[in-house]
């Protein structure tokens, strides 16, 4: 069993706790929030340490991991001193917005041979790892291009205020949506990836964007138009939707169900020529304990086994996460932008 | 409790396998009429029982069903809480107004009651003022059980506040009078709790059950294992699992599976309702 510690305890933090709890291999041994009332709450009802502070929560509990869920803003120093005090971390995502920065903590971590991992969440999806299992076993060729297709009813109405309007805070729809885009593409065509293009839209945004288009090239291969919108009202929740050609066929998927065009019948995999269909329902889902989705659970699940050793190399690691940063960086780069950090 | 209970996701425009059926099914729907004539439908052949998210979109068709009396032995079993409700209305009202659309009664004293628990850090008068704000929609309605949605019966199975729970079901029961129920994407840790750890008699749980474990927590077996015990009441859902199980094939594994209670299911063609509720009905 490994301990860990939670630092920071909004939205997301609240359902990482209950997720972590009920994860096996692991258990909360404190958790950390800077606001008072919360804490209160949380000591007078359930059994957790509660801490005002991460530096003394770390100091006074033996922990072998933590999770750092605080604002993006934070997301580096938080993490830095973790490693610093040789803990493995899972960071949420974004990991830091700036390459640099990510790619010290990548470094970091490995010259003290830590474990880290970065929530994209998309990697643990049923249907996108049977994706990446078809891509693997070459079921439809060598790859040519992709189309990648974020969209979402986030910002539908005049962003003139608060973080949402402001790049520096994660705002935007290339920071906020962009990294579980640009991680889908990078989780299926690799990470060595250059930045072609970039087209940033405003719609009903001030100063940041609501609409992106960015071509990517991976591995001087595969070429990718990832467009991400964030202002469709069509749109109940976040949707994500790719589209491979190769040579052999043609793969559409999102989180719910997988079509496959195959030029010719794979008789290995037992797939027939032409269309057919692979719903989530169709794939194993079960996990030890459902909150908001088995994608969240798998991936706590993959921590612990991470943190127990069953899990050799993190299926979203801190070196990905620095990679879609810098996507991110290039994409802003194209259009006269750069972040202060 | 009735056998066969009727569903609202297809008013909605959920449907857990695919986006574009989900988007079709929604599309039927557009008006409070199209939703309540779909449930004149259901009341005619014989489904004398509803279970609905206590969506905004409701309340007209709450309203035509309490004035309707051909609907005056028809049961609603309203699911809480509908949390994009307060999001939204707080978006759109401001927080003034919508604490005065959604507490009954006296506003000072809700907000007395509210205030109170937040300086004893006690949880449980925000879910009673809660439970009470989303009855004030229902209260000219024949309300025979009030039901916990899995999101928050779940975030408190994970944080271990077993408690709340219980203090839930004594709440509906002392002041409304009916039985509390609870949504779960974990059958079989909920079970163990309601029953094992906080000796509750016959608690009620609704849970995803059907032939290829879908949504079945920790697995299939567990959840089986659990239902043969037979001490809740089990309201099974996702029985046709979005459309991955016939109807014929669902029939016979809930026939197999002995200590189902009562099976929730939403459809959004006359056809299919009767389909699905004579099927349902042999069997239970």
């Amino acid at each position: 069993m490994k301990k860990i510690g939670l630092i920071g305890l909004g939205k997301m933090g609240m359902s990482h706790l209950a997720i972590a709890n009920q994860t096996p291999g692991i258990e909360v041994a404190a958790v950390c929030d800077t606001s008072g009332p919360l804490l209160r709450v949380i000591r007078k009802n359930t059994g957790f340490e509660c801490f005002k502070n991460y530096e003394k929560m770390i100091a006074e509990t033996e922990l072998d991991g933590v999770m750092v869920l605080v604002p993006n803003a934070f997301h580096y120093d938080v993490s830095k001193y973790c490693l610093e005090q040789n803990l493995n971390i899972f960071v949420e995502k974004p990991l830091t917005l700036t390459y640099e920065k990510s790619s010290t903590l990548a470094a970091m971590a490995k010259e003290r041979n830590l474990k880290g991992q970065v929530g994209y969440v998309n990697r643990f999806n049923s249907i996108f790892q049977y994706v990446k299992k078809l891509l693997d076993a070459n079921v439809i060729g060598e790859v040519s291009n992709y189309i990648n297709t974020m969209t979402g009813g986030v910002v539908l109405k005049e962003n003139s205020r608060g973080w949402r309007n402001d790049y520096e805070q994660g705002g935007g729809c290339l920071l906020d949506y962009g990294p579980h885009c640009f991680d889908l593409a990078t989780y299926f065509f690799g990470s060595e990836v250059s930045v072609e293009s970039s087209i940033l839209k405003k719609v009903h945004s001030t100063k940041v964007d609501d609409i992106v288009y960015t071509t990517l090239q991976h591995q001087n291969e595969v070429v990718g138009l990832n467009y991400i919108n964030w202002s469709d009202p069509s749109v109940r929740k976040a949707t994500n939707t790719i589209e491979i050609m190769g040579s052999k066929g043609k793969i559409r998927a999102n989180k719910q169900e997988c079509s496959l065009y195959l030029i010719e019948a794979n008789n290995q995999l037992d797939l027939p020529e032409g269309w057919s269909q692979t719903y989530v329902t169709d794939l194993d889902t079960s996990v030890s304990y459902y909150l908001r989705g088995e994608d969240f659970s798998r991936q706590l699940e993959s921590f612990s086994g991470l943190l127990n050793g069953s899990v050799q190399a993190p299926i979203s690691s801190l070196e990905n996460a620095a990679a879609i940063d810098r996507i991110l960086e290039k994409a802003l780069q194209l259009n006269g932008r750069k972040l202060n950090g | 409790m009735d056998k066969i209970i009727f569903g609202d996701n297809q008013f909605f425009g959920v449907n857990h396998m695919s986006e574009q059926k989900a988007i079709k099914q929604a599309q039927k729907f557009r008006t409070p009429e199209d939703i309540f004539k779909t449930l004149q439908y259901v009341n005619d052949i014989g489904i004398k029982s509803f279970m609905f998210t206590t969506h905004t979109q409701m309340e007209p068709v709450l309203e035509m069903i309490s004035a309707d009396p051909k609907f005056h032995d028809f049961k609603l079993y309203p699911c809480m809480p509908y949390a994009h409700k307060y999001a939204n209305a707080l978006v759109e009202l401001g927080p003034f107004e919508m604490i005065k659309k959604f507490t009954p009664g006296n506003t000072i004293m809700s907000g007395l009651k509210g205030v109170g628990s937040l300086i004893s850090a006690n949880p449980v008068p925000v879910m009673q003022l809660l439970v009470d704000s989303e009855m004030k929609l229902l209260k000219d309605n024949n309300v025979h059980g009030i039901f916990l949605l899995n999101i928050i019966t779940d975030l408190l199975l994970g944080l271990k506040m077993y408690d709340m729970l219980y203090e839930f079901a004594s709440y509906v029961e002392t002041k409304y009078g009916v039985k509390a129920g609870f949504f779960t994407m974990n059958y079989a840790m909920l079970h163990d709790v309601l029953v094992n750890k906080l000796k509750m008699e016959n608690p009620i749980i609704v849970s995803n059950i059907n032939k290829i474990g879908f949504r079945m927590n920790p697995s299939k077996q567990t959840v089986e294992d659990s239902i043969r015990q037979k001490d809740c009441k089990t309201i099974a859902m996702s029985v046709l699992a979005s459309g991955a199980v016939r109807p014929s094939e669902a029939a016979e594994y809930m026939e197999s599976l002995s200590g189902i209670d009562a099976v929730l299911f939403g459809a959004s063609t006359p056809q299919h309702i009767k389909e699905t509720k004579t099927i349902f009905e042999k069997i239970l």
